[in-house]
C-alpha cells in the first residue's frame, strides 16, 4: 500500500509527464487529448489520495515515502492537506473544461501549446505551494504558479488590453514576492531555520511579531485581493482564458488566504489590533467589492468583484478568528476560522463554476458585455440551470453551500457577543447586518446578470449556442458539489473542523455543535415543498388548460429584444443611492419634439480606489524614474552591467557588515 | 413534550396558511371603511384565490422554465419561514439555534427567484419592477437585523422563538427599547409586504408599481401562488411584529389566544389606519425612508447598549 | 423618563437630517423645543420651586411657541420654497449623521466612566451639536442654516441637563435671550438680502464680499 507521500508524489510525476506531450506530439487535437487524460488521470490520483486523508484522517498515514526527497521540505497537516485537496478538487473540472476550451482555439488556428504547458504548469506549482515546508522553495514555487499565469494570462497577446492588464498583474505579484521574501528572511534570522513549521516568534516580542503580521497582511492580503490591493482582479481577469481565470479566482486568490493561515500558525496569537484591522478591512472590501460589481457590465469582470467581495467574507470570518485569539477564545477561533475555511471551498467551487460558465458563454456569443446578450436560455436550458446554481450559491441563500459557510460565520458573531461582552454586541451586530447587507447586493448582482444575460430574448445578433459534452461534465461536477454541500454540510464540517484543530490546537466541538441534521432536514423539506407544487401546478395547468401568450405591453404588440431592460437601467437605482463613493456617473440624453433623434443612457462606475489611487501613484512613479537619466537607457546590455554593479555592490556592503 | 412540541408547530403553521388571506381581507376592509366605502367583503381574498386555481394559465412566449418554478420556490420559501414562527407563543415546528439567519436567507432566495422570474418575460415592466424590488430588497435584511438581530445579540438567543421569549417588559429602558425596535420593524413590514408607504397594492399604473408589476404577466396558479405566497408573508411579518408584545399576555390558554388576536387586529387596524392616512413616497426617496428605519435601529440600540 | 424624551430627541435629529422640506425642520424645531422644556420640568416634580419654573416656561414661549412662528413668517414673507437643496447625496449625509452618532455615544460611554455625566442626555446632546454643525455644512438655503444652528442651541441646552452641576438659571435664560436675538438678527438680514440678492443660498453669499 502506498503512502500518501508517494501517492502525492506518483500524482505529480503524472502531471507532470502531461507537459511532455505537447511538447513531443506534432498534431494539436492529438497532443492535447493525451495530455489532458493525463492530467487528469494524475490529478485524480492525487485527489483520491488528498480526499481520503482530509475526510478519513484517521485512516490514513503520511508515511516516509521512497523517493529520495528529505520528508521534511514537504508538509501534510490537515491545513496543507485540505488546501491540497480543494485545488485538485476544482483542478480536475477545469482541466476537463480545459479540453473543450482549447478545442475552441485550435478550431480558430491558434497554437494553444504554450497555454496548456503554462495552465498545467500552474495547476502543478500551486499544488507544491500548499504542501512545501521549505520557505526558499516555498517562495521557488509561489514564483512558478504566479508566473505561469501570467505567462497564460497573455495568450492573446496581441490585443492591446491584455498586454495593460497582465502588467499589473504581474507588478503585484513582484511587490508580493518582495515582501514575503522580506517577512521569511526575519523569520528565519530569529530561528535560524528555513522550515515553516520551525518558524517561531519568541513570545513576548510584539513589535515584532506586529510588524510581521503586517507583512504578512500585506503580502498574502494582496495576493488575495483585500480591498485596497484588489485593484489586479478586475484587470486581470477579464483579459485571461476562461480556465486560467477560473483557477486564478477560484485558487489562486486563496494561496494568499492559506499563506494568512500559516502566517497566523507561525505568529499566533494575533494582536487584538490585528483581528480588528482584519475584521474592519474585509467588510469594507465585501460591500465595496460586491456594490463595485453590480455596476460592471463586462462579466469576467463583474465575476472579478465578486472574487474581492467573497475574499472579504472569508477574511471577516479570519478577522473573528484573530480576535478569538487575542482574547484566548476558543469557540470563536474555531467558528471564525471554520467559516473562513469552508467559505474557502465553497467559493472555489462555485466560482469556478461561473468562471468555466463565462468562458462558454463568451466563446460562443465572442463578447463579454452582457448587455448584448439574452435569451440564452431558449439555446441551451441546461447550461441555465447549472450557472444559476453557482449564482444561487455565492449569494448565500439557502439551499446551496454558500448558506453554509455564512451561517458558520453568522454563528461566529453570535459567540463573539455572546463570549466577550461589553460592546462586542454592538460591534458584532454591525458586522452582522455588514455581511446581511453584502448578501443583498449579491442577490441584486446575481439576479442581474442571470436576468440579462440569460433571460427574455437575444438583444446582439444572434448566434448559435453550442456547450460541449465536456463543458457539461465540468460545469456539472462543480454544481453537483455545491448542491451537496449544502445539502449535506455534515462530513464536510467534520473535516474543517479536523483542519481548524491543528490551527486551534485546543480544539473543541463548536462546529459540530450547530444543528446540522436541521439545516440538512430543513433544505430537503424545501426542496420537497417546491417540487410537490411545481408538480401540483404543472397537473392543474393539464387540468385547466394552459397557452402562451405575448407579453403584456399596453397594448402594444410589438415589443422588441432592445426595449427589454438593460443591465444599467437595473442597477441604476442602486448604484445611485451611493453615488459619490462609488464613483457612479451616468449620461443621458433625450430626444425631445415630434420626431425626437436617437436618445440614450450609459452609466459608469469608477473603482475609487483604482482612480485616485493606483492609477496616479502608478503615474507619478513613472514619472518619477523617467527622471532619472543613466547613461544608455535604452539599450538592455547597460541594464545588465548595472545588475552586475548593483551585485558587487550588495556583496562587498554584505561583506563589510560581517 | 416532543410530541406536543410538534402538535404546536402544526397548529400555528395552519393557522397561518389558513388564516393569511382573511388578514388580507381585514386590511382591506378596514382601509375602505375608513375611506368611507362599503368595501368588498373579508373573505374575499379566499374568493380569489379559489378563482384563480381554477383558471386557465397564460404564459408569455418569452418564458422559461425559470416562470415555472419560481412561484414554486416562492411558496415553499414562505412555508419555511412561516414554520419558524412563534405564533401566539406557542412552540414553532422549526426551531434551533441560528433559525434567525435562515429565517432572513430563505426570503432571499423567494425574493430572488421572484425577480428572476419577472425579468423573464422580457418586458420592460416586469424590468422596472425586478428592478425596484432588487433595491429596496438590499435595505430588507439590514433593518431585520438591527430590530430582531439586536435583541439576539444582546440576550444571547439566536432562534426567534428563544429570542420572543426572552422579551420581558419589566424595565423601563428594555420597554422603551422593545417598542422602538417593532417600530422599526413595523416599517421593515411594509416593505417587505409591499404595502402603502412603499408600494401602492391598490396602484392601477404599471409605471408607478412595484410588486404587483413583478407578477403583471402571471395568471392562473402561477398567480395563485405567488398571491397566497404575498398573503401568507404578510401575516408572517404581522406575527413577528405582535410577537413583540407577547409580554402583555399572549399564551395558550383562553385569555392568552384572545390577547393575541386582539393584538392581531389592531396592528391590521394600524397597518389600514396608516395606508389610509399616507401616499405612496417617490420612488427616489424610498432609500431614505427604508435608512431611516434602519437609523431607528442603529439609535435605539446604542441608547439602549449605553444605558447602564 | 429623561431617557426615553432623549430617545424622542435624537429621533426627531435624525428625521432632521432626513427631510427635504424647510416646513418639516421647523416642525422638528418645535418639537425639540417642547421635548427640551418637558425634560427641565422633571426635576421639579421631585422639588418644586417657583424660581426654577422660569426655565421651562421661557423654553417652551421662546422655542415651542416664538422661534417657529416666527420662522414660518419668515418662509411665508419671503416666499422661500420647500425643497431643501442639498449639496450631497441624502444617503451619504444620513449615513454620515449615522457614523458621527455612534462616535459619539461610544465616546460618551467610555467618558462616563471617568466623570459624573448621565450618558443619554449627554451624547444626544452632543448628536444635537453634531447634526446641526453638518446641516449647516451641507445644505444651500440660509433659513436651513439658521435651523441647523438651533438644533445645536437644542444640544447645548440638553448637554446642560446631563451634567452633574447645575448652571444659574439667568445664565440659561441669558443664551435663551441670545439664541433668540440671534434668530430675530438672521431674520432681519434675510429680509434685507432678500431685497438685494434673489435667492437665499449661501453660495450667492459670495457675491457679497467687498
Amino acid at each position: 500500500m502506498f503512502s500518501l507521500r508517494d501517492m502525492f508524489f506518483i500524482s505529480m510525476l503524472i502531471q507532470a509527464a502531461s507537459i511532455l506531450a505537447p511538447v513531443f506530439i506534432g498534431g494539436q487535437r492529438r497532443a492535447s487529448a493525451l495530455a489532458h487524460i493525463t492530467l487528469v488521470a494524475g490529478l485524480i490520483t492525487g485527489f483520491i489520495s488528498s480526499f481520503l486523508a482530509v475526510f478519513f484522517p484517521m485512516a490514513h498515514t503520511v508515511g516516509t515515502g521512497f523517493f529520495g526527497l528529505p520528508p521534511e521540505y514537504f508538509r501534510f497537516d490537515p491545513l496543507a492537506l485540505y488546501f491540497l485537496c480543494v485545488v485538485q478538487a476544482v483542478a480536475i473540472p477545469t482541466a476537463v473544461f480545459s479540453y473543450s476550451y482549447l478545442e475552441h482555439y485550435i478550431g480558430e488556428g491558434r497554437s494553444v501549446k504554450s497555454l496548456y504547458v503554462f495552465f498545467a504548469g500552474m495547476l502543478i506549482a500551486t499544488q507544491m505551494v500548499v504542501t512545501i515546508n521549505h520557505a526558499i522553495v516555498f517562495l521557488v514555487f509561489w514564483e512558478a504558479t504566479s508566473m505561469s499565469a501570467y505567462l497564460g494570462m497573455i495568450f492573446e497577446k496581441e490585443k492591446k488590453e491584455v498586454q495593460k492588464g497582465s502588467f499589473y498583474y504581474f507588478v503585484m505579484n513582484h511587490v508580493v514576492i518582495f515582501l514575503l521574501y522580506i517577512f521569511f528572511f526575519i523569520l528565519h534570522r530569529q530561528t535560524g531555520s528555513w522550515l515553516l513549521s520551525d518558524f517561531r516568534v519568541v513570545t513576548g516580542n510584539s513589535g515584532l511579531t506586529a510588524l510581521l503580521f503586517l507583512l504578512a497582511l500585506a503580502a498574502f492580503g494582496m495576493k488575495a485581493g483585500f480591498m485596497p490591493f484588489h485593484f489586479w482582479l478586475p484587470r486581470a481577469h477579464p483579459i485571461a482564458p476562461s480556465t486560467i481565470s477560473a483557477f486564478l479566482s477560484g485558487i489562486i486568490i486563496k494561496l494568499g488566504i492559506y499563506g494568512l493561515f500559516r502566517a497566523f500558525q507561525i505568529l499566533s496569537p494575533a494582536p487584538l489590533w490585528i483581528g480588528w484591522l482584519v475584521l474592519v478591512v474585509s467588510m469594507i472590501t465585501a460591500i465595496f467589492g460586491v456594490w463595485y460589481a453590480l455596476a460592471q457590465h463586462d462579466i469576467k469582470k463583474l465575476l472579478a468583484y465578486h472574487s474581492v467581495e467573497n475574499i472579504g467574507i472569508i477574511g471577516i470570518g479570519m478577522g473573528i478568528g484573530f480576535i478569538g485569539s487575542a482574547y484566548a477564545n476558543i469557540p470563536m477561533q474555531i467558528l471564525g476560522f471554520g467559516g473562513a475555511l469552508l467559505h474557502v471551498l465553497n467559493h472555489a467551487v462555485f466560482k469556478s463554476l461561473l468562471f468555466l460558465g463565462s468562458g462558454v458563454i463568451n466563446n460562443n456569443l465572442g463578447t463579454r458585455n452582457i448587455e448584448l446578450m439574452g435569451g440564452i436560455v431558449h439555446k441551451a436550458g441546461f447550461f441555465v440551470f447549472l450557472f444559476l446554481t453557482g449564482s444561487v450559491a455565492i449569494c448565500g441563500i439557502p439551499p446551496l453551500n454558500g448558506f453554509v459557510s455564512e451561517f458558520i460565520i453568522f454563528n461566529s458573531f453570535f459567540t463573539a457577543a455572546r463570549e466577550l461582552k461589553e460592546y462586542y454586541p454592538l460591534m458584532m451586530l454591525v458586522s452582522a447586518v455588514g455581511l446581511a447587507f453584502v448578501g443583498g447586493l449579491a442577490v441584486a448582482c446575481f439576479t442581474k446578470i442571470n436576468a440579462i444575460m440569460f433571460l427574455g430574448t437575444q438583444r446582439g445578433e444572434t448566434k448559435p449556442f453550442h456547450v460541449s459534452a465536456y463543458d457539461y461534465i465540468s460545469l456539472g461536477v462543480l454544481a453537483l458539489l455545491c448542491v451537496v454541500i449544502g445539502f449535506c454540510p455534515v462530513p464536510f464540517i467534520n473535516a474543517v473542523n479536523n483542519v481548524v484543530s491543528g490551527i486551534v490546537p485546543q480544539g473543541g466541538a463548536e462546529l459540530l455543535n450547530i444543528n446540522w441534521l436541521y439545516i440538512t432536514v430543513i433544505f430537503t423539506l424545501f426542496s420537497a415543498v417546491a417540487l410537490a407544487m411545481y408538480f401540483i401546478s404543472k397537473a392543474m395547468r393539464k387540468k385547466f388548460g394552459f397557452r402562451e401568450s405575448d407579453a403584456w405591453c399596453c397594448g402594444y404588440n410589438r415589443l422588441g429584444p432592445r426595449m427589454q431592460y438593460t443591465a444599467s437601467s437595473f442597477a441604476d437605482q442602486i448604484n445611485d443611492i451611493a453615488r459619490a463613493p462609488l464613483g457612479y456617473h451616468k449620461k443621458g440624453r433625450a430626444g425631445e419634439g415630434i420626431f425626437p433623434p436617437s436618445s440614450g443612457f450609459e452609466s459608469h462606475s469608477a473603482d475609487l480606489v483604482d482612480n485616485r489611487i493606483i492609477v496616479p501613484g502608478y503615474k507619478k512613479f513613472i514619472s518619477l524614474m523617467s527622471a532619472i537619466r543613466l547613461p544608455g537607457n535604452t539599450d538592455i546590455r547597460y541594464y545588465v552591467a548595472y545588475i552586475l554593479i548593483m551585485i558587487i555592490v550588495y556583496s562587498v556592503v554584505g561583506f563589510l557588515w560581517h | 413534550m416532543a410530541l406536543m412540541n410538534i402538535f404546536e408547530g402544526l397548529a400555528s403553521l395552519f393557522f397561518v396558511l389558513l388564516f393569511a388571506p382573511l388578514f388580507a381581507g381585514l386590511v382591506n376592509k378596514q382601509k375602505a371603511m375608513m375611506t368611507g366605502r362599503v368595501g368588498a367583503p373579508v373573505w374575499q381574498p379566499y374568493y380569489d384565490l379559489f378563482k384563480l386555481f381554477r383558471k386557465e394559465t397564460i404564459r408569455a412566449k418569452s418564458a422559461s422554465f425559470i416562470s415555472g418554478l419560481s412561484p414554486a420556490i416562492n411558496f415553499a420559501a414562505v412555508i419555511i419561514a412561516a414554520s419558524m414562527l412563534p405564533v401566539c407563543n406557542a412552540h414553532p415546528l422549526i426551531s434551533f439555534k441560528g433559525d434567525i439567519i435562515l429565517f432572513a436567507y430563505i426570503l432571499g432566495t423567494a425574493r430572488f427567484f421572484q425577480i428572476l422570474a419577472a425579468m423573464d418575460i422580457g418586458s420592460s415592466f416586469e424590468g422596472m419592477g425586478a428592478s425596484r424590488e432588487a433595491s429596496f430588497a438590499i435595505f430588507v435584511e439590514p433593518i431585520f437585523f438591527f430590530t430582531l438581530g439586536s435583541i439576539a445579540f444582546i440576550t444571547g438567543f439566536t432562534s426567534i422563538s428563544d429570542i420572543y421569549r426572552s422579551i420581558a417588559m419589566d424595565r423601563m429602558s428594555y420597554t422603551v427599547f422593545i417598542v422602538v425596535c417593532s417600530i422599526s420593524f413595523f416599517i421593515l413590514a411594509v416593505t417587505e409586504c409591499s404595502r402603502m408607504p412603499v408600494d401602492d397594492p391598490n396602484t392601477h399604473l404599471e409605471l408607478t408599481m412595484i410588486h404587483e408589476v413583478m407578477i403583471l404577466d402571471n395568471s392562473g396558479q402561477d398567480l395563485f401562488f405567488y398571491q397566497y405566497s404575498g398573503n401568507i408573508k404578510l401575516l408572517i411579518y404581522i406575527v413577528l411584529e405582535t410577537a413583540f408584545y407577547y409580554p402583555l399576555g399572549a399564551g395558550l390558554t383562553a385569555v392568552g389566544v384572545t390577547i393575541f388576536a386582539l393584538n392581531i387586529l389592531f396592528v391590521s387596524f394600524v397597518l389600514a389606519g396608516v395606508e389610509t392616512v399616507t401616499s405612496r413616497f417617490k420612488l427616489k426617496d424610498m432609500p431614505h425612508y427604508l435608512l431611516f428605519a434602519a437609523a431607528i435601529g442603529i439609535l435605539n440600540l446604542l441608547i439602549f447598549t449605553f444605558n447602564k | 423618563m429623561e431617557n426615553v424624551l432623549s430617545i424622542l430627541f435624537c429621533l426627531s435629529l435624525l428625521y432632521l437630517a432626513l427631510t427635504s422640506r424647510v416646513k418639516h425642520c421647523v416642525n422638528v424645531l418645535q418639537a425639540q423645543g417642547i421635548i427640551l422644556a418637558v425634560i427641565n420640568t422633571l426635576p421639579l416634580f421631585h422639588h418644586f420651586t417657583l424660581g426654577e419654573i422660569i426655565l421651562p416656561a421661557a423654553l417652551l414661549g421662546i422655542k415651542g411657541v416664538l422661534i417657529p412662528f416666527y420662522i414660518r413668517k419668515i418662509i411665508t414673507d419671503l416666499d422661500i420654497k420647500d425643497p431643501i437643496e442639498p449639496t450631497i447625496q441624502q444617503f451619504t449625509f444620513i449615513m454620515l449623521v449615522i457614523t458621527l452618532m455612534s462616535a459619539v455615544f461610544v465616546a460618551s460611554g467610555i467618558l462616563a466612566k471617568s466623570t459624573e455625566i448621565n450618558i443619554i442626555p449627554f451624547a444626544s446632546g452632543f448628536s444635537a451639536i453634531i447634526t446641526g454643525i453638518l446641516v449647516i455644512i451641507f445644505r444651500k438655503k440660509l433659513l436651513v442654516h439658521v435651523m441647523g444652528f438651533l438644533a445645536m442651541e437644542n444640544g447645548i441646552f440638553l448637554f446642560g441637563s446631563a451634567i452633574a452641576f447645575k448652571l444659574p438659571v439667568i445664565i440659561e435664560l441669558g443664551m435663551l435671550l441670545d439664541i433668540f436675538v440671534v434668530v430675530f438678527l438672521m431674520g432681519i438680514a434675510l429680509n434685507k438680502i432678500s431685497t438685494t440678492l434673489s435667492g437665499f443660498e449661501a453660495a450667492q453669499l459670495r457675491r457679497l464680499k467687498d
